[in-house]
């Protein structure tokens, strides 16, 4: 190699690694950039999970056996209440915002009465309090009972982490329910599930 | 002058050590945080919080930085120990989540130019790989904040979390799966929350790891609501094989259910990486093992020629704080607390399994110096000129080879933990370490439970 060639060899490795060194951040809005909503930033829930896992439930909720049931109730009184984090990521904020959107589904399709939790603060309070410590399922009826619900919609997400070589891969699986605040009884659940990895 | 009749060759050089220089402009990882450590060391958390908040480029400890990669994970993970210390716990988790996501995509993370920086430069041009137990002190560092603000849904998440790094760790690199406070911990959450089989199972690690006689009574309690069973949990509590377990006492009446406190003091520091100088000679006895027979010999070589002396390379400090004792006060009177790991020891054992390596890997960079100077001597000409520019170019390279010092120094030396089984009502507590205290006032609900902490970084 020739002198000249050697350095720019040399050049060039040393322009390799200052390379590591990128441009600053930018901030932009979601349909300036093409896919960006598309694009997974963490092993965490983001829109379109959420947006997933909520619409193959709802979807199978609409054909269930308990629609039937509350098209000959005339409206009665639901309310949705948070879903329960059991997953190995935090996020509680993620299914929080679940909340108003089966709330939206549930208005829109017209079967039920839907009671807002926006105007129980302190119930919503206690329900966290609850979520934290040794949650009790027979709780959801007294609950139900105190906000004046016939039936009460909840959920839970888990999931299943694994780590290897280089890639970690998290699977939730999200499961709604409906109960009756009376009796206590499962009338609906299903499960949907998202899978997360940094590959 | 053959230096200016060689202009137009020297500026691709002059071009080369401007690039260079920018890259070794950064100090290491410890210029960057000695200020850090030293305001702890004089007992002044918030002097140290405030130089973490300038070195991450922010105004206040509740902003995060706009990178939060690289070595502001690091940063984070420091900064993240002096909030807990100043009890401020909600900023210190959000520290150590952002910095745990950041560290796992370091973690995972490869590039040539990675690489080449590394081979060329210093180890501290890549990406910051976390030593074991370090990674496995995120989540119980964040369990401690989320306990002590009773939120068991978030130190479930963080127990979980734990437990994926101990399955990684413990099928890689069982040696290193270092699972005391943290399955200790995790114990602890999923108890208070009820789940008694997977409490045990966690405590069940935990005495893998050490005797520990303050969980006698809860995994006695437990056993008795759960049918979960180790040989290592009947032998704590005194069961044989085959022999049923006790049975769970009478129920006392709701109101006066006891209650539970759990205290937890997190004192002294691990050691601190810091960079140093050491012959060659002693260089290649700790890299024996470590480097290929041709690098030796090319090193012996240059070290017998008078070429290279000096290696620079990380060297662990001396860790703070490790001959102190706690102290816990209830209600006036003295507690006991039992010591649940020696972070330092494993932050040491740590180093010693890498030093190899990193030695190895600094003589590898020490050599391919030597060859880039000679290159130069051979471009430039046989001249003075040429021998000035090879000698300058090593000088250069030499310099930016900033031993990589980064590491989490901030952690605690030691943790220690104490719990007791309370009738309901208000207490106090007073915990110190290190010449600091706290006291707190808690109010045990029937059947509830308090975590009170203390952590002392000095």
């Amino acid at each position: 190699m020739s002198s000249m060639g050697r350095w720019s060899a040399l050049s060039l490795v040393f322009g390799l690694t200052l390379g590591t060194v990128g441009c600053g951040p930018k901030a932009v809005r979601g349909e300036e950039v093409e896919g960006l909503d598309d694009q997974a930033m963490s092993t965490g829930l983001d829109r379109r999970d959420l947006q997933k896992l909520l619409q193959e439930n709802m979807k199978a909720l609409q054909s269930a056996p308990v629609l039937k049931r509350w098209e000959g109730e005339q409206l009665p009184a639901v309310a949705v209440l948070p879903l329960r984090n059991e997953t190995t990521e935090h996020v509680e904020s993620a299914l929080d915002a679940l909340i108003s959107d089966i709330e939206t589904t549930l208005v829109n399709a017209g079967h039920v009465r839907v009671i807002s939790m926006e105007q129980q603060p302190k119930l919503i309070s206690e329900i966290r309090q609850q979520y934290a410590g040794a949650f009790d399922p027979s709780q959801i009826a007294t609950w139900g009972k105190q906000i004046g619900a016939r039936y009460i919609v909840t959920g839970k997400v888990f999931t299943s982490d694994e780590r290897q070589d280089g890639e970690r891969r998290v699977q939730y699986f999200m499961f709604i329910q409906v109960l009756e605040v009376e009796t206590g009884q499962i009338l609906f659940q299903h499960k949907s599930a998202v899978t997360k990895a940094i590959i | 002058m053959p230096g200016v009749r060689r202009l137009p060759l020297g500026s691709h050089w002059a071009g080369v050590a401007v690039l260079t220089l920018a890259i070794g402009a950064c100090a290491g990882h410890e210029g960057r945080t000695k200020e850090v450590r030293s305001a702890l060391d004089a007992g002044n958390p918030r002097a140290a919080l405030k130089l973490l908040n300038e070195e991450l480029d922010v105004t206040s400890e509740k902003q995060l930085p706009e990178n939060t990669g690289g070595d502001n994970a690091i940063l984070l993970l420091d900064r993240a120990m002096v909030l807990q210390q100043l009890q401020i716990y909600k900023l210190s988790s959000r520290d150590l989540e952002v910095s745990d996501k950041q560290i796992e995509m370091l973690d995972f993370s490869r590039n040539t130019a990675d690489d080449i920086g590394k081979y060329l430069f210093s180890d501290d041009v890549g990406p910051y790989k976390a030593p074991p137990y370090e990674k496995l002190m995120i989540n119980t560092m964040n369990m401690v904040n989320y306990l002590v603000q009773g939120d068991l849904q978030g130190a479930r998440v963080e127990a979980r979390r734990l437990a994926v790094m101990q399955k990684y760790l413990k099928d890689n690199d069982p040696d290193n799966a270092l699972t005391a406070p943290g399955s200790y911990l995790a114990g602890f959450a999923f108890e208070k929350s009820g789940q008694y089989d997977e409490a045990l199972r966690y405590y069940d690690e935990a005495l893998a790891y050490g005797q520990y006689q303050s969980l006698s009574e809860p995994v006695r309690r437990l056993s008795a609501r759960s049918g979960y069973s180790t040989a290592r949990l009947r032998k704590l509590i005194g069961v044989p094989d085959g022999q049923a377990m006790p049975a769970a006492p009478p129920a006392a009446s709701p109101q006066a259910e006891p209650a539970e406190l759990l205290v937890i003091v997190s004192f002294g520091r691990v050691p601190a990486k810091i960079a140093r100088r050491i012959p060659i000679g002693l260089a290649l006895t700790y890299a024996s093992g470590a480097l290929s027979p041709g690098d030796q010999n090319r090193a012996a070589y240059l070290g017998a020629q008078g070429l290279v002396t000096w290696v620079n390379f990380p060297e662990l400090g001396r860790p703070r704080g490790t001959y102190d004792t706690p102290w816990f006060r209830l209600d006036g009177k003295q507690l006991r607390l039992e010591g649940i790991v020696a972070v330092d020891r494993e932050a040491a054992r740590a180093w010693d399994d890498s030093k190899g390596t990193v030695v190895a890997s600094a003589i590898t960079r020490m050599i391919a110096r030597v060859a880039v100077g000679e290159g130069v001597r051979q471009a430039a000409g046989e001249g003075l000129a040429g021998a000035l520019l090879s000698l300058g170019t090593q000088a250069t390279l030499t310099a930016t080879d900033t031993p990589d010092t980064r590491s989490w120094s901030t952690l605690p030396a030691r943790m220690a933990f104490a719990r007791v089984m309370l009738p309901p009502g208000t207490r106090t507590v007073q915990l110190g370490a290190r010449g600091a205290r706290t006291e707190k006032k808690v109010t045990l609900k029937p059947g509830g439970f308090a975590v009170v902490n203390l952590t002392v970084l000095e």
